[in-house]
């Protein structure tokens, strides 16, 4: 992949070396500093043209190496979101092993009572634990399912609703994530610290955008609005920490969307919108 | 001699100088003058025996390219690319100081004065240090440091 790019590099830089000794060589010769040569000239020509045959070229494996890196991309994400979903499976193998263990134990020991009461908190749990994703983008559902166990797991209350169903090209699903994986963190962190711990994650869509909502409680910040507009909303600055909604901003500036704060008492709002015609690109 | 010493020395050095900071790689100065100093001697050289300005060029790149090859081995495509980056840059600030210097004076009148010669090369050999400067205080260059290259 280097070898073009490296190729790329020296055949660019050797025309514009080429073209450039042309036209101040002309000027050169013309105010008599040189003698003009119509052989050399000539086979500069015929170089620079060569290079411009061999541009064409380089220039398609640059644009099939960028499309395999794309896609590599992709890939990449899907692994890391399998990792993560293998590892809360290998979780869930253990803690049932652990539940089927004192299930047993209760069981032998004869306490039905406790038996039951048991059983019935475990499966209250487990219940709350299932829930179903289904965005329309596999990436996306994987990052969602991923955050919400997270949050779950953190004690958070979470509410998910989708009222639209997602097209994205595969350049825009990597900006997509990028931007929804920084909003999901920062609002779980946000939601983690405060005393209600409530998540709201809302898809929903008009004619022209996908509209995202993730609603979230906080802890008391100063200056938090202030803070949402520069800088990370949760960011301690000792920790310089914060760069996610910088990331955000300009992923969604990029694909032309919008998003804001609302900061309320107690809840704290943020509004993505992205428009579907840029999304839906294939690029 | 005083051609040498005055014009193609000072010139050649500016140039390796420029490649050098393109490069991002950073040269002792001593290598550095090294390479100046001996493609400014083969520019002088090469100026009174072709009489062709491609041909003069290209003899320049290709010298500066072997002489920074032979004083570090390592990353020798990246100086060379930045060597024939930095002499078209190079000629580019020449072309627009002799345009602007044609100006005031009679280009045929500076074969006559050394000193006037001198006036009029000095404002090319400023700009392009200026450049230098320019892209060392904003820490350009056209390829990242080995260790910043996974970003």
């Amino acid at each position: 992949m280097e070898r073009y790019y490296r190729w790329a590099i020296i055949i660019f830089s050797i025309q514009v070396f080429l073209l450039t000794i042309l036209v101040p060589g002309s000027w050169a010769e013309r105010l008599g500093y040189f003698y003009p040569s119509v052989l050399i000239t000539e086979i500069l020509r015929v170089v620079v043209f060569v290079l411009c045959i061999t541009s064409i070229c380089i220039i398609r494996q640059l644009y099939i190496t960028s499309i395999k890196m794309q896609k590599q991309q992709l890939e990449l994400m899907q692994i890391k979101n399998l990792k993560e979903q293998n590892l809360m499976y290998r979780q869930h193998r253990h803690d049932l092993y652990n539940h089927m263990t004192v299930i047993s134990g209760l069981a032998q020991l004869g306490k039905l009572d406790g038996l039951k009461r048991y059983l019935d908190a475990y499966i209250k749990n487990y219940s709350e634990s299932l829930f179903n994703v289904d965005t329309g983008l596999k990436e996306v559902d994987v990052l969602f399912y991923a955050k919400i166990s997270k949050a779950k797991s953190l004690g958070i209350d979470v509410q998910y609703s989708c009222q639209e169903t997602l097209l994205a090209g595969a350049e825009q699903v990597i900006s997509l994530v990028t931007i929804l994986a920084n909003a999901l963190d920062n609002a779980i962190e946000a939601a983690a610290r405060s005393v209600g711990k409530k998540l709201a994650i809302t898809i929903r869509g008009d004619l022209m955008d996908y509209i995202f909502e993730i609603a979230n409680t906080y802890r008391p910040v100063p200056d938090l609005e202030k803070k949402l507009q520069t800088e990370g909303c949760y960011a301690q600055p000792e920790q310089r920490r914060g760069h996610g909604i910088g990331i955000m901003r300009r992923t969604v500036r990029r694909l032309q969307g919008n998003m804001a704060y609302d900061v309320l008492p107690g809840m704290c709002r943020l509004t993505i919108e992205l428009p579907k015609i840029i999304l839906g690109e294939t690029g | 001699m005083l051609d040498i010493v005055l014009f193609s020395i000072p010139e050649a050095l500016v140039v390796a100088w420029l490649a050098n900071t393109l490069s991002g790689t950073r040269l002792p100065r001593l290598k550095l003058m090294f390479v100046g100093a001996i493609t400014g001697v083969i520019s002088n050289f090469t100026r009174k025996t072709t009489s062709f300005f491609a041909l003069h060029m290209i003899v320049y790149a290709c010298a500066m390219a072997v002489l920074f090859g032979i004083v570090e081995t390592a990353n020798a495509w990246k100086r060379g690319v930045s060597v024939i980056i930095a002499l078209p840059l190079y000629l580019l600030v020449e072309y627009y100081n002799i345009l602007i210097v044609r100006h005031f004076v009679s280009l045929e009148r500076l074969g006559e004065s050394l000193v006037l010669k001198l006036l009029c090369f000095a404002p090319q050999i400023f700009a392009t240090l200026l450049l230098i400067l320019f892209l060392k205080r904003t820490g350009f260059s056209l390829f990242l440091n080995p260790q910043n290259e996974e970003v």
